[in-house]
């Protein structure tokens, strides 16, 4: 019976596209049609403005004057960015790292385990997603600021740097992760486990062999999550940054700071280009 | 039957300890971590919010309400309700530029077709957040592409102020997270059975009302999940405004940012996190009334 | 029920349930009771067969002898071993899941071989028993296949492999077959049936298909609300149902009911609510010392037992009565005749459309005729 249903599905589906009356369907679709491409124009044009300019060999950012790279080799002689990225990557990996391990750790317990306090648990995970990141980022400015105070007085004090960058993000990349592996493991099919427990595999032989092959897919997907938020974060980072730690966007935000330069259409692109790399690989491995 | 006491269905003591050290092992670490880095801090700057300012920025152990009282200064009562209107207005742009979108790319009849529309929304969204922001930068910029083509064609004689208004703002927020809605309206509505608008108009409903009594209550989830989506984030908006708006368009994150980079007023800025904190998590909790499950 | 069981108990015990029983807490903080006090024995190389409605605790008694849940009381005895309290990966036992269960990751041989690997079976036995047990479900040129390559009928024969690989010395089977389609599940049955002859290891098969249970099974224990009812084998089920359930649950039956009038040896006299008198001969001897006259009783009687006749009852006929046809359903095989019998009562007839003699039963609704059965048909419930 369900097959039946199933089966008849789609082609009703397709049915009730001839079956309304011609005219009115071209008037809504042709307004449908419209809008998409409006959204997907307004989506692109942007980016097509910043990297046909970031080629042009003018200063001027809207003003045409012959295709050049000198943008791109200005901008692979600035130090300041090199080490801007070097310092993005670190925080950015060092903190994927943690908050992986530590999110697949804390959604595995929250999956499986019941346990008293675990609806607090659950709001202390999911409030870091929530709350606005400017007020994230002054509450870890004043905890740094606080604690840098306090360690001092005992002879180990701190200063805003990238160990704190890498503290704040993965406050809120454990949750990020913990999110994703839930989902992983709220699909997983319980009694896979059990087949494993039935075929002599003890709980860390089933963990090992079956659960975690299987959760895989969620994990990647959560450390993914996690890198490019990290990679992408400006807000938290420029509180809790000190001298010397700046990242690549709070080097960005101060060059757009200072003045609109092609420079930066030419890092835009650039880093463009690195993130579909990231994102068409990352499905390409999803496909799998 | 022999009746069994509810506590002897539970586990063999030794099995219970074993289970005691798994869930410590498992949540033990992320547990410590928050309530260091997460709960501690939140209750830093709620304390910091009761405190005062001293003559030289310093802080000043002196409980009062001043710093909220402040907030009712037309000053900054302006600045949330500019921020609460940008806010919606950005909220009421996504939505109705959103959901024919989500409605069309869900009518597709081709699975890759689909996939591959949703995947071209989500490009963009993938790169560096300020990278986005300051495309729109130059945009509007006076001597940017827009105000240019404008000027070519004669329908101006002089440059548009397009950037640092509200306009601008709008259009940065928009841009920033029309994805967040156009993804939960597509998922409500792809889950819609269409034959259900068949036969709304098989029962004489015409397409405005086959649309307005049961596509659109049907949606709704989407549509509810998808405002709170974009409002929620765009409330406490900081780089937004900051790169596209100018003196008139500060929000509430550009004066916490203000009062803890600028005026160093540590306590005030503070007073106005804990605010905006609460907004948001009403917010939030009207959601998940609303029936909402996924963040 | 006796008979069977008194044959098999000189076999050797295989699985011994003794009180057990299984409860739950349920979400309103009370309990929820799905296994009361189950006691059953299975022999060894026995096909045994749980059947029952969904939810009648048949899963979760599979699932205790499985290891998957430990029971709240009572013992678990595998080949005279107390198990109640081990885990899964410590039990002679494997399982054939309901949805087969097969591990997505990994390919059809690395699936069957899990077990014996997980057991540290040198590398060269685990690929001899493989590929034999493969070759036994006739999959072995499928080893190297995923299973979401593969045909439900196909991941059903690897699920089965998968547990069989290793030897167990009950085979535990959760309604293997309820994912097939109906073409599929008969060809499988009969597949099921061959293996379990092939490997003679003691099976114990979940269903809630009664005509599975009875083509494939040595013995059925039908169970309803967590407890069993009868334990039997498929015939004595079928002929001798011992209450109202079984013998509802297990094909269709007429229940008449009224009060034991006298007991002669086997056989049983029953005055019928409607006053009619009917006896029923009970195939033990002895009926005598449990039925006591005056008792409330239910006589069953299976629709296709009963004779349907034209015109005045024969008055040498063993339980006749005149009735009226009060409607007819065409089945295509059969026919179904709703006899509507003084005082109320009300009698299905079942009648197989075979006209060799050409004497079929043309009975027209509202025609008078009558019902008629053999004492030894009927069943008599205490009930």
């Amino acid at each position: 019976m369900s097959s039946v249903t199933t089966s008849l599905a789609p082609a009703a589906k397709v049915e009730s596209a001839t079956a309304l009356p011609r005219r009115a369907i071209s008037l809504t679709e042709r307004l449908l049609q419209v809008n998409l491409w409006l959204v997907f124009i307004f989506f692109y044009a942007p980016i097509a403005v910043l990297i046909i300019f970031s080629f042009n060999s003018g200063r001027v950012v809207s003003q045409w004057e012959g295709f050049s790279l000198a943008w791109y080799a200005k901008l692979f002689s600035n130090r300041d960015i090199g080490l801007a990225l070097y310092n993005s990557m670190v925080v950015a990996g060092v903190s994927t790292v943690i908050s992986t391990i530590m999110g697949t750790l804390v959604a595995l317990g929250m999956e499986r385990f019941d346990f008293r306090g675990k609806l607090s648990m659950d709001s202390m995970l999911y409030l870091p997603i929530i709350i606005p990141d400017i007020a994230m980022a002054v509450m870890l400015l004043l905890f740094f600021v606080q604690a840098g105070q306090l360690l001092a007085r005992i002879g180990f004090g701190f200063s805003l740097g990238l160990g704190t960058i890498i503290l704040a993000h993965v406050a809120f990349n454990i949750s990020y992760v913990a999110v994703v592996v839930r989902a992983r493991l709220a699909d997983f099919d319980k009694s896979l486990e059990e087949a494993a427990r039935d075929l002599y595999a003890n709980e860390w032989n089933t963990f090992r062999y079956v659960t975690l092959p299987l959760i895989m897919p969620g994990i990647l997907g959560g450390a993914l999550l996690a890198f490019t938020i990290s990679l992408d974060d400006f807000v938290v980072t420029f509180f809790t940054s000190g001298p010397g730690s700046t990242t690549l966007p709070l080097r960005i935000y101060s060059m757009v700071k200072t003045g609109i330069t092609p420079e930066i259409n030419a890092l835009s692109t650039l880093m463009l280009l690195a993130s579909m790399v990231l994102v068409l690989g990352s499905l390409a491995l999803q496909r799998k | 039957m022999t009746a069994v006491p509810v506590s002897k269905i539970e586990l063999k003591p030794t099995r219970r300890r074993v289970e005691t050290l798994q869930i410590l092992g498992l949540i033990g670490p992320t547990a410590l971590y928050l309530l260091l880095f997460f709960v501690f801090p939140l209750l830093i700057v709620f304390v910091y919010s009761f405190l005062k300012r001293g003559v030289y920025g310093q802080l000043v152990w002196e409980f009062n309400v001043l710093n909220y009282v402040r907030v009712f200064d037309t000053l900054y009562l302006s600045i949330l309700w500019r921020s609460f209107v940008l806010a919606l207005l950005n909220t009421l742009v996504c939505l109705v530029l959103a959901y024919p979108f989500a409605y069309y790319i869900a009518r597709v009849e081709n699975a890759r077709t689909r996939n591959l529309l949703l995947v071209l929304i989500m490009v963009p969204f993938w790169t560096n957040f300020l990278i986005r922001t300051y495309a729109w930068r130059v945009i509007l910029a006076n001597d940017g592409p827009i105000n240019l083509i404008l000027l070519n064609t004669g329908l101006i004689s002089q440059p548009l102020q397009l950037i640092f208004t509200n306009f601008a703002v709008v259009v940065g927020l928009v841009y920033g997270y029309l994805p967040f809605m156009v993804l939960p309206l597509y998922a409500a509505i792809e889950r819609i059975d269409f034959s259900l608008m068949e036969a709304a108009s098989d029962l004489y409903a015409n397409g405005w009302q086959a649309f307005r009594k049961v596509l659109f209550p049907l949606s709704m989830p989407g549509v509810i999940a998808g405002s709170i989506l974009v409002f929620i984030p765009s409330l406490g908006a900081f780089v937004t405004p900051d790169l596209l708006g100018g003196a008139k368009t500060v929000m509430i994150g550009n004066l916490i940012q203000g009062q803890f980079l600028t005026s160093r007023d540590w306590p005030f800025g503070s007073a106005f996190s804990v605010l905006l904190m609460l907004m948001v998590l009403g917010a939030t909790l009207i959601y998940f009334r609303k029936g909402g499950r996924t963040l | 029920m006796s008979n069977s069981q008194k044959q098999s108990n000189k076999k050797a015990v295989s699985v011994e349930l003794k009180n057990v029983v299984k409860q739950f807490p349920d979400p309103s903080g009370g309990v929820v009771t799905a296994v009361d006090d189950v006691t059953l024995q299975i022999y060894d190389g026995e096909f045994f067969s749980l059947l029952g409605p969904s939810g009648c605790g048949k899963t979760t008694t599979l699932r205790m002898i499985a290891g998957l849940e430990l029971p709240s009381s009572g013992s678990v005895l595998i080949h005279g071993q107390e198990m109640a309290q081990e885990p899964a990966y410590r039990r002679p036992v494997n399982t054939v899941f309901q949805r087969y269960a097969l591990f997505p990751h990994m390919t059809v041989y690395d699936n069957v071989a899990f077990g014996l690997r997980m057991k540290q079976v040198a590398k060269d036995e685990v690929r001899q028993r493989v590929d034999d047990v493969l070759k036994l479900v006739r999959l072995d040129a499928m080893g190297q296949r995923k299973p979401g390559q593969l045909s439900g009928g196909q991941q059903q024969r690897v699920a089965l492999a998968r547990a069989l690989v290793n030897n167990p010395e009950v085979l535990l089977l959760d309604e293997p077959l309820g994912a097939l389609d109906l073409k599929l599940r008969q060809a499988m049955q009969d597949e099921l049936k061959r293996i379990q002859q092939t490997v003679g290891i003691t099976f114990i098969y979940v269903t809630h298909d009664q005509e599975e249970a009875l083509t494939m099974s040595d013995r059925i224990a039908v169970m309803n609300d967590g407890r069993v009812l009868q334990v039997d084998t498929p015939y004595e089920l079928y002929e001798d149902p011992e209450s109202r359930f079984v013998a509802n649950f297990i094909g269709e039956t007429n229940f008449l009911t009224g009060k034991t009038d006298r007991v002669a040896g086997s056989l049983v006299y029953v005055r019928l609510d409607n006053g009619a008198m009917t006896t029923i001969e009970t195939g033990n001897g002895a009926i005598g010392e449990t039925v006591k006259a005056g008792a409330a009783v239910t006589v069953a009687i299976r629709p296709e037992k009963i004779y349907l006749g034209r015109g005045d009852a024969p008055a040498e006929a063993d339980n006749a009565y005149a009735g009226k046809v009060e409607n007819i359903v065409y089945i295509g095989t059969d026919t179904y005749y709703d006899m509507d019998l003084p005082g109320q009562t009300k009698v299905t007839v079942r009648q197989q459309n075979q006209d060799y003699t050409g004497s079929a039963n043309t009975l027209a609704v509202g025609d008078m005729g009558y019902v008629a059965w053999r004492a030894h048909n009927a069943s008599l419930l205490m009930e």
